[in-house]
């Protein structure tokens, strides 16, 4: 005898589910993938990013007297209450963000460079960036203040509506995962009806019944999250290689920590049991017709 | 075929739910959508080790008796005592536990065409959670038993008529059900291997089965002396035994 030949045989629904299930994770892990990366971005942004005042002072036919006032300035802006650190950028570092709109020529020496500074307020600080501009403009008149919380406002704003975007989108997958599954178990309840009526007029319980139906499409199902998952996986690294090449400061990247990916492994996992809890309660449901 | 006299033997409709019956059946009614009544007030009991033949034409509500009794169907109004319990009273667990005494012989035998006939055999052993050693050694030693010990890896499709009778009996029995039902055993099979099956019924009701037939085959019914329940139009018409014609032992 073979060792626990299946009680309900193969059929078309049972080599129907496990590709969509593929599918399913597929589009599953990448967009978790994406929910977390914007998650943890937007956590970042609103951490740090949100009190930077960037302060620009315009070079002069004099290098000496731009380091001069650049000076002043900095030791001014750590007095004042309210803001927590004063950096002033290397040249070196002007230069490349410099780079994409004045070329190599940007690294010769004779070309002057504004002092720029990264004036970082404390997180509840009541300093604006009025009174940042004023304490510029009191040491060079035509210093350049940029408010970076402004466009941050905005993009936090964008980057939120794109989260609930993909977690909509992660929803709809779910819920089509589960519509699927419940009509596959509907499919293969009408396929093996006459095998079930038999088991259950043999004494068979629902819940072997459902132990049963549940074994086959809970394999496969397994199986199929795993390659699911896997190519959504080699898509992830692709993205991520990809990115590393990006110049962040002037695309902010997503990105994954290593928290994020273990979330990631549960995503497989999870639709595994989801389509196996839908198939076993619309088992139970449907079997609870049977006398 | 002769109509049984109404003699109370073994136990008579005026006297339903005896204290010992087996099956007890209190004025059930059945309907089909949009048909006639399948069964209309029937009320009859069974004693414990008696075997019974349910006789009546096309129609006459014999199947519909049989799976009311064996808990396929459920009765729209009287009442149904299996084993001294009312099973539409039970919890869905111990109504399935009870069906497990209740072995059944389907017309059209019900084999899982997938899986071998020793398979088939053990189902009702699979169910009850039995090892697998012990599943093959029972239903081998069974499949023997009804002379299919030879075909025990083949599949039904490859079985003649009367070859998946057996099986049939063979699964229905394994688990020794206190209660045997047989739905036209010797429907499709011809009169030699009829009287083969019914040995086989006979052996099983000597070991203290129950048996309930249902046939159509009137001489099957008069070559064997037992009582009969004798339907028409969904109405029990008599139930006893048949009687004797002049000369006949007895």
């Amino acid at each position: 005898m073979r060792a626990k030949a299946p009680i309900f045989q193969a059929d078309a629904a049972s080599r129907y589910l496990p590709w969509l299930l593929v599918l399913a994770v597929f589009l599953a892990t990448v967009a978790t993938a994406g929910l977390l990366a914007v998650e943890r971005t937007l956590a970042d942004w609103q951490e740090t990013a949100p009190a930077i005042v960037t302060v620009q002072l315009p070079p002069g036919a004099d290098p000496a007297l731009d380091e001069t006032r650049a000076d002043a300035l900095v030791r001014r802006l750590r007095a004042e209450p309210g803001v927590a650190a004063v950096d002033r950028l290397p040249r070196a570092e002007v230069a490349r963000l410099l780079r994409p709109w004045l070329g190599a020529e940007v690294e010769s020496d004779a070309l002057p460079l504004p002092p720029v500074l990264h004036v970082q307020l404390q997180p509840d600080s009541s300093t604006t960036a009025q009174r940042i501009r004023a304490l510029a403009v009191a040491v060079a008149k035509d210093a350049v203040v940029d408010d970076h919380r402004a466009w941050q406002v905005k993009l936090v704003r964008y980057v939120e509506w794109l989260r609930v975007g993909i977690a909509l989108s992660l929803a709809l997958v779910v819920a089509v995962t589960g519509l699927t599954a419940l009509f596959l178990t509907l499919g293969r309840m009408a396929i093996h009806r006459e095998a079930i009526a038999l088991m259950h007029q043999l004494g068979a319980s629902d819940r072997f019944i459902v132990a049963a139906l549940v074994l086959q499409a809970g394999l496969s199902a397994l199986v199929s999250a795993v390659v699911g998952f896997l190519l959504g996986f080699v898509l992830l690294m692709v993205l991520s290689t990809a990115a590393r090449e990006l110049d962040e400061t002037f695309l902010p990247v997503l990105r994954l920590d290593g928290l994020d990916w273990l979330w990631l492994l549960g995503v497989p996992l999870a639709f595994v049991v989801f389509s196996v809890l839908v198939t076993a309660r619309t088992a139970f449901v449907h079997l609870r017709r049977l006398p | 075929m002769a109509e049984p006299d109404t003699a109370p033997s073994p136990a008579s409709p005026t006297d339903p739910a005896g204290p010992a019956a087996i099956v007890a059946v209190d004025n059930i009614a059945v309907t089909y959508e949009g048909a006639a009544p399948a069964l209309d007030g029937v009320t009859f009991a069974l004693a414990p080790g008696s075997f019974t033949f349910v006789t009546g034409g096309s129609g006459a509500g014999k199947t519909t008796l049989l799976n009311v009794i064996g808990l396929a169907l459920p009765a729209a109004s009287g009442t149904v005592q299996i084993l001294g319990r009312n099973p539409m009273a039970l919890p869905r667990p111990e109504r399935a536990a009870l069906r497990r005494q209740i072995g059944m012989v389907f017309q059209d035998f019900r084999l899982l065409d997938h899986l071998s006939v020793l398979e088939n055999v053990a189902l009702p052993l699979r169910v009850e959670g039995v090892a697998e050693s012990q599943r093959r050694a029972q239903a081998g030693e069974l499949l023997a038993w009804v002379g299919l010990g030879d075909r025990l890896e083949a599949l039904p499709p490859t079985l003649s008529g009367g070859q998946k009778q057996r099986v049939a009996i063979a699964r229905a029995v394994i688990n020794r059900p206190q209660l045997l039902l047989a739905d036209e055993p010797t429907g499709s099979i011809d009169d030699e291997i009829g009287m083969r099956v019914i040995r086989l019924f006979q052996a099983l009701h000597g070991e203290g089965t129950t048996v309930l037939i249902a046939t159509h085959n009137t001489h099957l019914v008069q070559a064997l002396d037992y009582p009969v329940l004798h339907l028409e139009g969904g109405r029990v018409q008599a139930f006893g035994r048949l009687p004797r014609r002049q000369g006949e032992g007895g």
